[in-house]
């Protein structure tokens, strides 16, 4: 069955939210795309969100684990999509040395431990089996104390999440873990409609005022209709493009509820360019002006039809959160 | 309107935020900015009011103006995820 682009662009975008909200859990293995089970037999004329568990609970014994906190219930569906629930355990094929100290290779960098922090690597909250964009380094305009800059929903990522909650680095879907903790969530702008958050660096690594493959932020500035952009980020690496609005006010969808994010910023691929401008994984990246390397917005969506960047104004993102950036004049 | 008039960016700012009150509560309506016209093919393209929304064919029931204050008011297709 051949899917057009856009089929699979939503496909991965159901997918990439099954995995946030369900892979933590104990008894998932493994979430995927493909055909469901009935009877014993793949059904081929039919599509679906596969979650692989360890037990396939029902009924009362699926009630109690749920009440009891071991497990969640899985919807019928995800974005338009039937789910399935099989069972499936799965071991590794490879080994590695030595042994306790066991991670997966990363051959990206970006997705691996960096004993100096800057912006554009990997990190997530300590619960979620994700990963998003350490933005960069901002300061606390009262107390002084450094924090990581990056999105309400790469270090919150939870309606019911309180201050004081770990930020891993690398994520945690990059193999971080609690000996990765490098930060702790101190205050978010989502109630100021902006999906932004701080965490206080808790001085186990340093943090520097760096870009990965680009530099220094060397300030803030507003973003104005045709300015040539550019970021470091997680997923996408260094992308360019070109701001094509600002003053925006979008809809977007955070799980159970639907949030207004306010002063967003569209950002295309250059013209003449057939850029990529950003995938899940860059939420958090600066955007920083070509020229200047001011930043002037903090990426946190995006859309492949057409290739889009979302950002929102970094000046208001700072304000809100009572924040300055480190940078270099 | 040219954006280079002095009174543009009050003027857009006023009408987005009519716009937002108006028809960002719509399940189709993803995102209301100011930005470069989509019609304007010309060297010096002018800035509008956008409505973009999740599919294009639900834009006419909409009932969107045509333009405001003089700034016209588009349509765009576009549906936004967290990344």
């Amino acid at each position: 069955m051949n899917d057009d682009a856009k089929t699979l662009s939503r496909i991965r975008m159901a997918l990439d939210k099954a995995v946030g909200r369900y892979l933590s859990d104990p008894n998932i293995n493994l979430i995927d795309f493909g055909y469901p089970e009935c009877d014993g037999q793949l059904v081929e004329s039919k599509r679906a969100i596969c979650f692989h568990v360890s037990q396939k609970l029902s009924g009362l014994r699926l009630e109690t684990a749920v009440a009891a906190g071991q497990t969640q219930e899985i919807p019928p569906s995800i974005d338009g999509f039937s789910t399935d629930v099989r069972e499936g355990r799965f071991r590794l094929s490879l080994q590695q040395w030595p042994w306790w100290n066991w991670r997966l290779p990363q051959s990206d960098p970006r997705a691996a431990r960096q004993e100096v922090l800057r912006g554009g690597i990997s990190i997530s909250d300590e619960y979620h089996n994700s990963y998003g964009t350490l933005g960069g380094l901002v300061r606390d305009r009262i107390s002084g104390v450094e924090m990581i800059l990056s999105n309400w929903h790469v270090l919150v990522a939870d309606w019911n999440a309180r201050a004081g909650q770990r930020i891993y680095q690398p994520g945690r879907l990059d193999g971080g873990t609690g000996a990765d903790a490098v930060a702790t969530l101190t205050r978010d702008a989502m109630p100021v409609n902006l999906d932004a958050a701080v965490a206080a660096l808790n001085r186990s690594r340093r943090l520097i005022n760096d870009q990965y493959d680009l530099g220094s932020v060397r300030g803030v500035a507003q973003p104005t209709v045709g300015m040539s952009v550019v970021k470091s980020g997680r997923r996408t690496s260094v992308t360019y493009g070109r701001v094509e609005a600002i003053e925006g006010a979008a809809q977007i969808n955070y799980g159970p509820v639907d949030r207004v994010i306010r002063k967003v910023v569209r950002i295309l691929p250059r013209v003449g360019f057939q850029d990529q401008v950003s995938e899940p994984g860059d939420s958090g990246s600066f955007w920083l002006n070509t020229g200047t390397r001011q930043a002037v917005g903090l990426h946190f969506a995006g859309a492949n039809f057409p290739e889009t960047a979302v950002a929102m104004d970094m000046q208001t993102v700072i304000n809100a959160l009572n924040v300055d950036l480190v940078f270099v004049a | 309107m040219s954006s280079d008039d002095p009174h543009f960016w009050e003027k857009a700012l006023r009408a987005r935020d009519q716009l937002a009150a108006q028809f960002l509560g719509h399940p189709d309506v993803s995102l209301i900015d100011i930005g470069l016209d989509p019609e304007d093919h010309t060297s010096a393209q002018r800035n509008a009011l956008r409505v973009h929304v999740r599919r294009l064919e639900t834009a006419k029931s909409l009932g969107l103006p045509g333009e405001i204050d003089g700034i016209p008011v588009r349509v765009l297709e576009g549906d936004y995820h967290p990344d």
